[in-house]
């Protein structure tokens, strides 16, 4: 009977809460929110780091299968000639990091692509294609760090090499 | 009256306090939202600014032009018999200051004139079977100067032949070392018209103007529109010239008389290097 007089009491008190109540909840809900926003943000700048290690990657990518396509053509425009080529090299110029990241870099010839990843992670994985007629590449895996990359073109071999 | 008055004005002081709750709330999502478009904006720039620094330096359509023009300039340096050095030289100047402004060291170098095998690019390592010219209406000259010093046997003897549009050979001329003597035998579709010993050196066959002897060349080709092709053309060397009017009307000329090769160096700051050999024949070689 007593407990429920003060239940009753409470149900029907339509006073203030205390300040110092008011002040404990709003603090923890406080401290919760900042705590989902800050994780959110970072997952959300953890993807946008990827989503421009793509985009990177791309460009890079599309860079790379371009000079194949010139080499090949100009092996093409010689050969078409009736001369030979003694030699084509160009230096390829890659950052050391992507998105403050380590790379590499593989070239397969089957299928024709050349395949980015960072830290070995789908997420970061992007393959482009490049297109040859008269030459044939060689099956190389790259590191990033070194910023001396060459395709060179041995006309023994009628392989472009990369190294 | 003014009971009821007092009571309004209470009304809407507490309607006010509530409104202002939702103008904390709202200023609130304001601000969040902010924070947000504040970091995707910056993503976005971050990603725009980073993704451009690709290049591209090779330009192929440059490379073949100056192929082009390379073997253009060989042809007008040619000169009776010989290549005019300081032609040579003036026109590689130009071309490193006009390749210059594109950032690429031009440098061109040549060897010495060579004779010429009957195959595609003049050499023998060239291809050796090729169609010379195709949809011939009539050839007014084709006439061989052959080196007998460099002439197959009769297996790998060296055809000049005449296919019509269907690809049927309808006149041929074989010429093949046998034992020392060389010969000369034409030939239509079916049967051997002519054989005759063209002797050693460097001995002349004129077919269209039957000298030394009828290549029954004339009467075969007079109102076939037909294609002229050279078989093993790396088993003989020597010169050639033919000329005549292509079916649309158009007139054509080779010479052969000579061939070089044509070292071409193309370097732009080191990160570029193209060398290539191309062989120009001389003094008009290809159509």
């Amino acid at each position: 009977m007593i407990r429920r007089s003060t239940t009753m009491k409470l149900a029907r008190d339509e006073r203030a809460v205390s300040l110092s109540v008011g002040f404990m909840l709003t603090l923890t809900i406080t401290v919760i929110t900042t705590m989902i926003l800050i994780s959110s943000f970072y997952s959300m700048m953890d993807r946008a780091e990827q989503t421009v290690m793509r985009d990177e990657f791309e460009i890079h990518g599309n860079d790379i299968s371009l000079q194949i396509s010139n080499i090949d053509t100009a092996v093409q425009i010689t050969n078409n000639a009736g001369g030979r080529v003694e030699s084509i090299t160009y230096q390829l110029t890659l950052p050391d990091t992507i998105a403050n990241k380590q790379y590499s870099v593989e070239f397969s010839d089957h299928p024709n692509e050349i395949i980015f990843e960072s830290e070995e992670r789908d997420e970061t994985r992007v393959k482009v294609s490049y297109r040859t007629q008269a030459i044939n590449v060689t099956n190389t895996k790259l590191y990033s760090g070194s910023s001396d990359f060459f395709l060179h073109y041995n006309a023994t071999s009628n392989m472009l090499e990369i190294r | 009256m003014a009971h009821v008055k007092q009571k309004w004005q209470v009304f809407d002081m507490k309607k006010w306090n509530d409104s202002a709750q939702m103008i904390l709330i709202a200023g609130f999502a304001i601000g969040i939202g902010i924070v947000v478009l504040t970091v995707m904006l910056n993503n976005i720039i971050y990603a725009s600014n980073t993704a451009s620094e690709a290049n591209i330096e090779t330009n192929v359509f440059d490379f073949s032009n100056t192929v082009k023009v390379t073997t253009q300039a060989y042809e007008k340096a040619y000169d009776n018999g010989s290549i005019d050095n300081s032609y040579i030289s003036n026109y590689t100047s130009k071309m490193a200051m006009s390749h210059a402004i594109a950032g690429f060291i031009f440098t061109l170098d040549n060897d010495p004139l060579q004779e010429p095998y009957f195959t595609q690019n003049g050499l023998r390592s060239g291809d050796p079977d090729w169609v010379v010219v195709e949809r011939i209406n009539q050839t007014e000259r084709l006439e061989l100067v052959i080196n007998t010093s460099s002439l197959g046997d009769a297996s790998n003897c060296f055809v000049v032949e005449a296919l019509n549009q269907s690809g049927s050979m309808f006149w041929s001329a074989r010429i093949f070392n046998s034992s020392g003597t060389h010969y000369v035998n034409v030939t239509n579709s079916t049967d051997i018209l002519r054989t005759y010993d063209i002797g050693s050196g460097s001995p002349s066959l004129n077919i269209t103007n039957n000298t030394p002897i009828n290549f029954y060349f004339d009467t075969p080709t007079s109102g076939e529109q037909y294609r002229i092709r050279f078989i093993n053309g790396d088993n003989a060397s020597g010169t050639f010239t033919l000329s005549g009017n292509l079916s649309n009307g158009q007139p054509f000329e080779i010479r052969r008389y000579h061939v070089l090769n044509t070292t071409m160096s193309l370097n732009k700051n080191g990160h570029l290097e193209l060398n290539v050999t191309i062989p120009v024949t001389l003094p008009r070689g290809q159509l």
